[in-house]
């Protein structure tokens, strides 16, 4: 159950990040760069899972993944299985639920970048995405690394949602915190306190990776 | 030919240029600032905007807001070397060079690699981090990037401003070998008059949007006209031919108007014409056809004008032929000599007062 358990929350933060950073980073640079009055808008949006319960979200998207609505049948019809109380479900809530952990420093990163390089480097004939591939990117690698690591802690920390649309199928919607919830449930004790144990040094050893990561930034800032 | 006609809103006035430059000369743009040099630059490159009207180089039509044309900056062509040098952070000296040629003009002669590092002189700094460059180098290695880009223009926007004499000593001369090996057009931004003696061949005044002269550099930069600034040096440019060189004193004779003057510059063609500066301070003004004097060069000239600069010294233009020359004299010798407007004097200044580009 314990190895079960580790490996799919494993894939299931891997396969979100992937998901968030193909997501965030054209969304950010989007964000970052964008001047219409609905940009609080957009932005409130993507931020919601900062402020929203997680059962909140979790609530609506088992809604949508029903085979009543549009969404959920469209997966349906697309794969013959429901979106509801699967992998690829979690999947789904988890890249929504991080996704404003990773838009958000990205963003920020985008906003400071010097737009004079932009400038240097469309004069020496570079187009948007040539700029965006060998300008925008190296000079963010911090920033990238960063929401990447964000993605993959937050994913690994989620509860709610999942226990909203996912369940506790092992092997399919069980991850570490589900099952953790399970092991105290049934007064398996010890199982409990590896899984709390692990979670615990994983968060920690994250946080501490981060901030390195956060300190560095700023004090490369201020030497300039 | 560079055909502008353009209008740019701005929060004081509106840039509105209506002219066309050709493209045999390197251009000065001047006026003080704040009068949309810089604004007018980027409008040419395609980094401004809300830019409306038209802008045509050679056969190219780069922008036409009638007729929805618009070329983004990136096929324009264009070399565009900015105050700050804005070399890529994460790639080291040779890096950005490599950006830059890998994105060169297809079909265009391109300068070989060699060549442009040998007259940028960055050679030595290949394989530095930007971050350890001195502000010099930084502007040098961004010459040295733009000139590797092949472009077809190249605009300059106060390329020394932000550099200290020793760096400008060095890159002026940089600058000045572009035009001439490379044979590419120019229009560089300055408010400097000493920056666009030295380089300019032409110079477009703009005060608050609009172009108020346009002519050949020595002419505006000795009329009053451009004397705007008070803390500016003020410098005469005085075009000669090399006539002949004095080996034994290490002097070069000029030929100005007909009259021979020194100078202290070695490798100076026989023939070719010449540009020298002459700061207006170290010109004195002598009465008589007076020779017994260790300051070599004495021009016959007569005086055309005298201006108030201050409380203590006033601004004599004089005329030599066709071309004009400035002193800063002070007021108690010009009432001393009784100096009046039509007078027949002599300009007396040392070789080493010279500088010749």
């Amino acid at each position: 159950m314990l190895t079960t358990a580790i490996w799919l929350t494993m894939k299931l933060a891997v396969l979100t990040t992937l998901l968030l950073m193909l997501v965030g980073i054209p969304l950010a640079w989007k964000l970052a760069n964008m001047r219409s009055r609905f940009r609080p808008l957009i932005e409130a949006i993507v931020g919601l899972p900062l402020v929203l319960p997680p059962t909140v979200l979790g609530f609506y998207l088992l809604i949508a993944f029903s085979p009543d609505n549009t969404l959920g049948q469209w997966w349906v019809d697309l794969t013959g299985s429901t979106l509801a109380f699967s992998f690829s479900g979690l999947v789904v809530a988890s890249v929504l639920y991080s996704l404003p952990f990773v838009v958000q420093p990205l963003q920020r990163a985008f906003e400071q970048l010097d737009h004079g390089l932009l400038e240097a480097a469309s004069m020496l004939g570079a187009s948007r995405l040539d700029r965006f591939i060998n300008i925008v990117l190296p000079n963010s690698l911090r920033a990238l690394l960063l929401a990447a690591c964000m993605g993959f802690a937050h994913t690994v920390g989620e509860f709610g949602v999942v226990l909203m649309i996912g369940g506790n199928i092992p092997g399919e919607t069980q991850v570490l915190s589900i099952a953790l919830y399970d092991a105290v449930e049934t007064q398996q004790l010890g199982q409990a306190h590896a899984m709390a144990a692990g979670l615990l040094m994983f968060a920690l050893v994250m946080l501490v990776v981060l901030y390195s990561i956060d300190k560095r930034q700023v004090s490369e800032v201020s030497n300039r | 030919m560079l055909k502008l006609d353009i209008q740019l809103p701005r929060d004081r006035f509106d840039l509105a240029i209506h002219t066309a430059l050709e493209l045999d000369a390197v251009w000065g743009i001047m006026g003080a600032s704040g009068c949309g040099k810089t604004s007018l630059l980027r409008a040419i490159a395609g980094l401004e905007k809300p830019v409306q009207g038209r802008i045509q180089f050679n056969d190219q039509v780069w922008m036409d807001s009638k007729q929805g044309v618009f070329v983004p900056p990136e096929r324009r062509r264009i070399g565009y070397i900015f105050q700050e040098a804005r070399l890529f952070p994460h790639l080291s000296v040779l890096g950005n060079l490599q950006f830059s040629m890998k994105r060169a003009s297809a079909g265009r002669r391109g300068l070989t690699f060699v060549e442009v590092v040998d007259q940028s002189g960055v050679g030595h700094l290949l394989n530095r981090g930007i971050e350890t460059l001195s502000g010099g180098e930084k502007q040098r290695v961004a010459i040295a990037r733009t000139l590797l880009n092949a472009p077809k223009l190249l605009l300059m926007d106060e390329p020394l401003a932000s550099l200290d004499w020793d760096s400008k000593a060095t890159i002026l001369p940089c600058l000045r070998n572009i035009h001439r090996a490379f044979n590419i057009p120019i229009i560089m931004v300055s408010h400097s008059r000493e920056e666009v003696a030295r380089l300019a061949d032409r110079v477009l005044l703009l005060h608050q949007g609009s172009v108020t002269g346009k002519d050949q550099s020595q002419t505006l930069l000795n009329s009053a006209l451009a004397v705007d600034d008070r803390h500016e040096p003020l410098l005469s440019v005085l075009e000669a031919e090399v006539v002949d060189h004095d080996k034994d004193y290490g002097l070069t004779v000029l030929s100005v108007e007909g009259h021979p003057l020194q100078v202290h510059e070695a490798g100076l063609a026989l023939g070719s014409t010449v540009r020298m500066i002459v700061p207006a301070h170290e010109v004195s003004i002598v009465l008589d056809d007076f020779c017994d004097t260790s300051v070599l060069n004495r021009l016959p000239v007569v005086i055309d004008s005298i201006q108030t600069r201050d409380d203590w010294h006033q601004l004599i233009t004089l005329c030599l032929g066709e071309q004009t020359l400035m002193a800063l004299v002070t007021r108690k010798s010009v009432d001393r000599l009784s100096l009046k407007i039509g007078m027949k004097v002599f300009a007396h200044f040392k070789a080493s007062g010279l500088e010749v580009v």
